[in-house]
């Protein structure tokens, strides 16, 4: 008897455990809210990623690849999940979208990755008032369109800033952990901008630069020595506006004392946050969140995928920030608890 | 020329730290002219943390723990654009460390905390850090109180013993208990405040702020000042 697994979530995890699955010969049905795969990847069009520097969307086309060409898996775009009900082995799934169906699945995948943080939350950085303050995300996609330019004015911006930490590691907005890959995507963003405008100014408003494990030389030192970035100590408190420009106020805590700074172009690393998705499917599938609100991990020493319920998995950014790279490598993950946890079911 | 004017961040080294010399003998060589400026290096070996136990066990001080040093306390601070001494997150920095020698050394700017809360608004880590500083103030009073400006401390301690012993503040007694405490006494019976005097009697407010007494049962409740704001 074959068993049906959904996966829920187009993005680099969802789309790896799906293939792999189709792979082992189980018959998967791919749910995406969007018209198109690749989840953030996709919406953003990553045209270089960190850390290696690849090209994102031969990524996206590499993995749309595998499942398109799966004859195991089916796609629905546009879809989304309505009623969900636990049924004698399963899970019986309402799916809405252009070809409302009804599904049981032996086994779910949860692959419903983050939101950013909308930094017009925090009105300190001046987000949605200055034009010339933008997201990192949005430099993805200006990175996308063409050269950079400054969004008031279309000049080539002379000095750049980009603020870590922009609703991570914060009460005050009510995310209090670290949104792990920030640091690292800025550097590479440092980098790229660098390539671009030989002689601009940039620097980087940091609290920790945490550009982990194998990240450190390759992204952080890289950026400082061979793109010439500086990288200034203080969380800088307010944005306001001077003349045409953004004005960061911090402290220079290695230094010390307050300072303000004018820059052409403000660069915010805003962070990742459960997405809409991750919070009302775990609702659904009555799964037990962590304290910051991401799926909770049962048992991480065990297999990375496993959720407080038989028969839901979890995999990529939805069970907290991650990096593409590990995004797929836990779409990987999922796919053999759910081959392992099919088995049992089997022999039972 | 000002003092090691030619060393490169030099707002980093306190006066006491540079030597000049304008003549300079080493090993029989003249050294004098631009080899003249040197450093005493500054070795920090004594620590002394009592002032962390103390502030964090303060009922004002406690969230000093929270702190994770990112300075936007600093970036915010109304005083410190004008101090540069004046620095809250040194300040818990220097607490934590155990620098108390630096924090005796800057103790005479710490009372200028003008209490507008820009740095608790501002801190990410729910530090209350303008009363984290006032707590850090408290300790430094009691260690260097000769380094208190003598009117910020006839001020506190007037206000202290106001509240405690009536339970309310009174603008007229405050200012009387002031004054006395500076020697100014005279000023008391100034024009401004004789004026200011004819008026409240006038409208009836001075009456009013004599006869309005202490707080129900303020005999039995008073510890909550003493005790807690002391702790
Ligand atoms: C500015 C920025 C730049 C980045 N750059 C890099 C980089 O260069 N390198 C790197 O390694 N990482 C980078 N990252 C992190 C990277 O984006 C994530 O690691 C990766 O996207 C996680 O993949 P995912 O599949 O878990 O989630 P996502 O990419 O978020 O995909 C989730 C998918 O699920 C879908 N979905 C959600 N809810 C539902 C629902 N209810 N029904 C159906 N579908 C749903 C979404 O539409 C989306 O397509 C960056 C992050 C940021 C913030
Ligand atoms: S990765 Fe860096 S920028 Fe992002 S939240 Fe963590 S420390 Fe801040
Ligand atoms: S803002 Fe808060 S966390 Fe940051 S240095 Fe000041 S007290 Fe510490
Ligand atoms: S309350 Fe004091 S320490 Fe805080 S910002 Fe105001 S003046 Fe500075």
């Amino acid at each position: 008897m074959s068993h049906s697994v959904i996966v829920i979530g187009g993005g680099p995890a969802g789309l790896q455990a799906a293939a792999t699955l189709g792979n082992f010969g189980f018959d998967v049905t791919l749910v995406e809210q969007h018209d198109y795969l690749g989840g953030a990847v996709a919406k953003h069009q990553y045209q270089v990623l960190m850390p290696d520097f690849s090209s994102g969307p031969a990524l996206v086309e590499r993995l749309v690849g595998s499942v398109k060409n799966n004859a195991h898996v089916k796609i629905l775009t546009n879809t989304t999940v309505g009623t969900v009900e636990e049924v004698g082995d399963g899970y019986q799934v309402q799916l809405e979208g252009p070809k409302p169906q009804q599904m049981v699945a032996q086994a779910v995948v949860l692959a419903t990755g983050f939101d950013h943080f909308d930094p017009t939350r925090d009105g300190k950085y001046g987000y949605g008032l200055f034009p010339d303050v933008i997201t990192g995300a949005e430099l993805e996609e200006m990175f996308a369109k063409g050269p950079i330019r400054r969004p008031s004015n279309g000049e080539v911006p002379q000095s750049v800033a980009f603020i870590y930490c922009v609703g991570s590691r914060d009460r005050q907005v009510g995310n209090t952990y670290c949104s792990r890959v920030c640091c690292a995507v800025s550097a590479k963003q440092s980098i790229e901008i660098r390539e671009q405008l030989p002689k601009a100014r940039i620097s980087m408003f940091y609290m920790d630069v945490r550009t982990y494990g194998l990240w450190e030389d390759t992204l952080y030192w890289r950026s400082q020595e061979e793109s010439g970035v500086v990288y200034v100590k203080g969380r800088i408190a307010e944005v306001t506006q001077k003349n045409g420009q953004p004005v960061l106020k911090g402290e220079d805590t290695l230094v010390r004392g307050p300072f303000e700074w004018p820059f052409d172009l403000v660069v915010l690393a805003a962070g990742m946050e459960p997405s809409q998705g991750t919070r009302t499917l775990s609702q659904k599938f009555h799964i037990d969140l962590e304290p910051h609100g991401f799926v909770q991990q049962a048992e991480p020493m065990k297999n990375a995928s496993l959720t407080s319920r038989p028969g839901v998995f979890v995999a990529g950014s939805a069970s907290g920030p991650k990096a593409i790279e590990d995004a797929i490598a836990e779409g990987d993950v999922a796919s053999l608890a759910v081959m392992q946890y099919l088995k049992t079911k089997v022999v039972v | 020329m000002a003092k090691g004017s030619g060393i490169i961040e030099r707002s980093l080294l306190e006066d006491d730290q540079i030597m000049e010399e304008e003549n300079l003998v080493m090993d029989g060589i003249d050294i004098s002219g631009r080899w003249n400026t040197m450093l005493k290096t500054r070795v920090h070996s004594q620590r002394d943390l009592d002032s962390w136990d103390e502030v964090r066990a303060s009922a004002i001080g406690e969230s000093i723990d929270n702190c994770i040093q990112c300075g936007m306390c600093t970036a915010g601070c109304t005083v410190a654009q004008e101090i540069p001494a004046f620095n809250p997150r040194q300040f818990i920095y220097w607490v934590r460390v155990g620098r108390k020698d630096d924090l005796i050394k800057n103790a005479d700017v710490i009372w200028r905390c003008v209490g507008c809360y820009i740095c608790t608004n501002h801190c990410p880590k729910e530090v209350n850090t303008a009363e984290v500083i006032e707590s850090i103030g408290q300790w430094l009073r009691t260690q260097v109180p000769e380094k208190m400006d003598p009117a910020y401390r006839a001020n506190h301690e007037a206000y202290r013993h106001q509240l405690e012993t009536y339970g309310r503040l009174s603008l007229p007694r405050l200012q009387a208990e002031f004054l006395s405490k500076l020697g100014r006494q005279k000023e008391l019976f100034g024009p401004d405040l004789r004026q200011a005097a004819v008026k409240m009697l006038k409208d009836g407010r001075a009456i009013k702020t004599l006869l309005i007494g202490r707080p129900r049962h303020w005999n039995r409740s008073r510890f909550v000042l003493t005790d807690s704001a002391r702790a």
